[in-house]
């Protein structure tokens, strides 16, 4: 019997995919395995994907606003819904010509993208379940309704700590998250990181990376941010002062499409993100040496943490 | 944009600030939503001072002779400061002139 129901879990929130068509192994990307789920959670949200025309006069009155308009994006807000539009523009991009209807609180979503037909659906290896060229756009206002946000990071799990690595361009995030891979350190996912408070926060791997496709379904008790700074030595060293931190993390924040209230709540979050977390300068060079400290560093707070400190 | 000292200036209705540590984080707004295209903006202490007096019921020279009352230096000078501030916060619409 063909389905056309799956369910696929991050950061907390379960999300229902139903399809006009049938789907096969090779609809959504290998990567999506790692996130499926049997069914509901606590938390669910739902897609419908269809491969017709919307027919958007339903979802537009007289209160619609163009909130957004460039070459691949076109956002559109009426009083219940938020409608995006995406088209693959540059011969890098990926995802489909797609338009996709957006409830109030994102919790029910209409996919529609009519170029694509049943066969092409059943091997497209589609990276977004909005077939979108990611979910990004989802998940961003998902999370700032729930104490969340997403930084421009890499995400690893070290010693059951969560460690996020960040930096301006060619810091050299890349470069360090291959030497603790190599170290045998679990990343949970490449440039995209997920952060949400739940008692405490904790960083959540999805299936939403930057160009390395390193993901993983797991999640971790934020402990530490590291500022990654080029160098021809290697030091870790805590930063103290709090206003540093907030101008190296608002660049680092991705920057949804998001209301006045919601900025407000996403500046509270990253306000709460480092009131409650170390953040250290981290200086290395190719050497490898940077990942002993590390493992030091955060070996260290495992023996304490167990020792009841 | 030139700046005049006599002229009224307030902050757009267009942003949202909060104050997170000593700093004052500004993020422009596009009718309501914030605009992804525009910078972020933060504010230091002296900033946030001059911020909180241009509420458009006083002209630029009264809020600098104020600022400079708050930090106890002269109105010569802090007013170049005050000034290339204006013009970098009119320059991104988080002011406007009265």
């Amino acid at each position: 019997m063909k389905t056309n129901i799956k369910y696929y879990k991050a950061v907390g929130i379960t999300i229902k995919v139903i399809s006009d068509f049938p789907f096969n192994e090779n609809t959504f990307h290998p990567k999506f395995k790692l996130f499926e789920v049997k069914g509901p959670g606590r938390e669910n949200i739902t897609i419908y994907q269809h491969f017709h025309l919307p027919d958007l006069s339903q979802y537009l009155d007289s209160s619609k606003k163009e909130i957004y308009k460039n070459a691949q994006w076109h956002i559109i807000q009426s009083e219940n819904y938020w409608i995006y539009k995406y088209t693959p523009v540059y011969p890098m991009d990926i995802g489909h010509p797609a338009t996709a209807i957006f409830n109030k609180d994102h919790s029910i979503i209409h996919t529609y993208s009519p170029g694509i037909d049943e066969k092409k659906y059943k091997n497209g290896c589609f990276e977004a379940l909005t077939l979108f060229n990611s979910d990004q756009i989802l998940f961003s206002k998902l999370l700032c309704n729930r104490k969340g946000l997403i930084l421009h990071s890499n995400g690893f799990d070290i010693y059951g700590n969560g460690i996020l690595i960040t930096g301006e361009s060619g810091a050299g995030k890349s470069t360090l998250s291959q030497m603790l891979k190599n170290k045998g350190f679990e990343i949970l996912c490449d440039d995209r990181m997920f952060i949400k408070k739940n008692k405490e926060f904790y960083i959540y791997g999805s299936w939403c990376h930057g160009t390395v496709p390193d993901v993983s379904p797991a999640i971790a008790p934020l402990k530490a941010i590291l500022f990654l700074e080029k160098s021809k030595n290697n030091s870790i060293q805590k930063i103290e002062n709090r206003s540093q931190i907030l101008q190296d993390l608002i660049t680092s924040l991705v920057r949804p499409f998001l209301s006045g209230q919601e900025w407000i709540s996403t500046l509270k979050t990253l306000e709460e993100i480092i009131n409650s977390t170390q953040c250290y300068k981290t200086k290395f060079d190719l050497s490898g040496e940077i990942c002993e400290l590390i493992d030091e560093l955060f070996h260290k707070d495992k023996n304490m943490r167990s020792n009841g400190c | 944009m030139a700046v005049n000292l006599k002229t009224y200036y307030k902050t757009s209705d267009q942003v949202i600030t909060r104050k997170i540590e000593d700093d004052l984080i500004i993020v422009p707004l596009n009718d309501g939503i914030g605009d992804l295209d525009a910078e972020m903006f933060s504010l230091n202490v002296t900033g946030i001072a001059i911020w909180e007096k241009l509420d458009g019921t006083k002209s630029l020279d009264t809020v600098i002779a104020e600022t400079a009352k708050d930090f106890n230096i002269s109105f010569d000078h802090i007013k170049e400061d005050v000034v290339e501030l204006v013009e970098k916060l009119l320059k991104l619409g988080f002011l406007v002139k009265l």
